[in-house]
């Protein structure tokens, strides 16, 4: 248990300007690389490295922190003005937070972006200050067997949730999983439906497909009779940040807790925890709502709950890099890095020996998710400037942005090829009611997932059985094959009820010319 | 274009199956069980499974839409035209990227876009020089970014 004069000590390091000018230089710089399409908090925090060198390495950190927090929060930007999620995990609510801007409440949804997040952040941060240690046992604990079922379990949400007809979300969970299988096979290292391009050996980037089915495809609707009409801007003195957050969370409590909750606790798994927490919130955050059918129509239930949780698990993202020293993502293995190159090295004698360095990198978490409020403030207030631009102008300015940010993925041309193609087969899918979002956790956590599976079929000699015989694996499991059952048996039992809801018409349905756009 | 699930149901049998086959070809390493085909072969059977349901809940209800329906392409000349503009240039900027470099290809294909969608020359002759400047110097100088510069480069 930490001591009070520790956490003394850790305040007042933390509180030294060269810490706090770190901080605040870290956000600014992530709210602005998180808020351009195809940059990520993990690009973000690499281009940090070298001005680590000169800096003390409590404030190397905390520019790591907080560039990364901003950055993840930003990315939430773009998602929610033109549709483009700048992390995997914004993806799972883009669709949620653009309907909303698209319904004029451009201001609200980025207010409950940012409000929420840094309540998750600070709920996390929190978790990580009192439980790091135990939760990070916890995770250790877990076996090939567990990581298969969690990402099971989040990759299935993801396909239930994102359309109402189940075989759709299916069919586009299997295409990401799919794309996933290009490259080097996890196991064997052995190439795989590399066709002789060597830059599939890589296998394919996320981060262009992300942009070519949400972006691209977007841009390629409004030039068919299907256009949708640009979100209007909002009248100046409309956007008031923050306005009504406290009703919101008045109004959905139980999603603050279950979406930070679910944040912390899966979070904390090395690899698969930032991407997934957010997906299974806004599942259960569906499931759980009195108006599940709201969901999808621009409705913030959702976005509360994985909001919250996408900042709780950044922080609980931590606890294995910080307590065994274990990096569970690129952010954290670079944070690790830097730790390393100062001297400190992260795992559980460092909470020993030097507790104020551990307790005082919790604390700039604090100060991070502090921070994302005010500079949230003018990120929300100059999102009217965004969406007052002319359709004629908005347009060339994202197709642009699109190009770039793929091309700096790699700084290669294949990923402008691959966004280019991945926006037609984008257009394609959802025009015939696929939905997009199930790809992209697909080839994020695809690799995941094989290597866990192969792992495991390995270890239980190809008994399936197996799979279910740890006591978490297997409580885990049941809760998914559950989830299966219920979902063929809803799906079986709504047959030949009513009109198809799945049907593509009602997932794009026809506007007519005269609402739409100005580019007749 | 919209499919009908008649064919979307058989086209996804097709690919799965397509998928079988091409992770059957996979080179296999001795002694080791469970290989690179594995999930391939798992994702080509879903894709079958999932296809045939599809199939199945379409073929088995009298056909009520076009096989192909392409009615969302009937739209103005000037709109087809962007959209044929759009899609040429992306692949053209892609393929001339590297020779003639980001500045130039940037402001041909803004300028050009602006223009067939409907924006004033003055906002064009402000807007697309001054967007390709910032973002071309946010992402060479601020994110060490290496984007061809091209004839330009020299004025950059």
């Amino acid at each position: 248990m930490m001591s009070f004069e520790t956490f003394e000590t850790a305040f007042f390091m933390v509180m030294a300007p060269s810490v706090l000018l770190a901080i605040l230089i870290g956000s600014v710089y992530g709210l602005f690389i998180g808020a351009l399409p195809g940059l990520t908090a993990t690009m973000a925090t690499a281009l940090l490295v070298p001005i680590t060198f000169y800096m003390e390495p409590l404030a190397a950190i905390a520019l790591i922190v907080s560039s990364t927090a901003m950055a993840i929060t930003a990315g939430d930007i773009p998602g929610a003005l033109i549709r483009i999620p700048g992390t995997p995990a914004s993806a799972a609510y883009t669709e949620e937070a653009y309907e909303m801007t698209r319904q004029g409440k451009a201001g609200e949804v980025l207010s409950l972006g940012f409000f929420f997040s840094a309540l998750g952040g600070l709920i996390g941060a929190t978790v990580l200050l009192v439980s790091g240690p135990a939760l990070a046992q916890v995770s250790l604990n877990f076996s090939s067997f567990e990581f298969f079922w969690l990402a099971t379990l989040g990759l299935m949400t993801c396909a239930l949730v994102s359309s109402d007809n189940p075989i759709r979300g299916a069919v586009s969970l299997v295409i990401g999983l799919l794309l996933s299988t290009v490259g080097l096979d996890v196991t064997t290292g052995q190439p795989r439906f590399t066709f002789d391009v060597l830059e599939l050996s890589g296998g394919i980037s996320f981060i262009p497909v992300m942009i070519g089915m949400f972006a691209l495809s977007e841009i390629i609707r409004g030039f068919t009779a299907l256009e949708r009409e640009l979100p209007p801007a909002p009248k100046v003195g409309d956007i008031k940040p923050y306005r009504g957050m406290f009703a919101l969370l008045r109004r959905y409590p139980m999603s603050v807790v279950r979406g930070t909750s679910l944040g912390s606790a899966v979070g904390a798994l090395p690899g698969v925890g930032g991407d997934l927490a957010a997906w299974i919130a806004y599942g259960m955050s569906r499931k759980f709502s009195k108006t599940p059918e709201k969901f999808g129509t621009g409705h913030p239930e959702g976005l509360v709950e994985a909001t919250s949780s996408n900042n709780a698990g950044l922080s609980s993202a931590w606890i294995p890099a910080l307590v065994f020293g274990i990096p569970g993502d690129a952010v954290t293995a670079i944070a690790v890095g830097v730790l390393f190159m100062k001297g400190v090295s992260p795992g559980p004698r460092l909470f020993i020996e030097n507790p104020t360095m551990p307790t005082a990198i919790i604390l700039t978490f604090f100060v991070a998710n502090l921070l994302l409020l005010p500079l949230g403030w003018f990120a929300i207030k100059g999102a009217r400037h965004v969406l007052s631009v002319p359709r004629a102008v908005i347009v060339p300015m994202i197709l642009l942005c699109c190009f770039v940010g793929s091309y700096a993925v790699n700084n290669t041309l294949f990923d402008v090829w691959t966004m280019l193609v991945a926006g037609v087969v984008g257009y394609l899918l959802e025009r015939n009611g696929f939905p997009i979002a199930p790809i992209i956790l697909g080839l994020v956590l695809g690799p995941v997932l094989e290597r866990n599976f192969i792992m495991s079929m390995q270890i239980a000699r190809g008994d399936l059985l197996g799979f279910f015989e740890r006591p978490v694996a297997g409580g885990l499991g049941i809760v998914v094959c559950t989830i299966l059952v219920l979902a063929i048996h809803r799906a079986w039992t709504r047959r030949g009820q009513g009109p198809d809801a799945s049907d593509p018409a009602t997932v794009l349905p026809d506007v007519p010319n005269s609402t739409k756009g100005n580019l007749q | 274009m919209k499919l009908s699930e008649r064919l979307i149901g058989p086209g996804l049998i097709l690919f799965g199956g397509g998928v079988i086959i091409a992770s059957a070809g996979l080179p296999q390493v001795p002694g080791v069980r469970f290989g690179a085909d594995l999930m391939p072969s798992i994702t080509g059977g879903a894709l079958i499974l999932f296809g045939g349901l599809l199939g199945w809940k379409a073929w088995s209800k009298p056909l009520t839409e076009p096989l192909v329906d392409t009615s969302e392409w009937e739209v103005s000349l000037r709109k087809r035209l962007t959209a044929i503009w759009t899609i040429g240039a992306l692949l053209a900027a892609t393929l001339l990227f590297q020779s003639v470099g980001f500045p130039l290809i940037g402001l041909i294909f803004m300028t050009v876009l602006m223009v067939l969608m409907g924006a004033r020359p003055l906002t064009i002759a402000i807007v697309a020089p001054l967007f390709v400047l910032a973002l071309h110097l946010s992402f060479t100088r601020i994110m060490h970014v290496e984007l061809p510069a091209g004839p330009l480069g020299a004025f950059l």
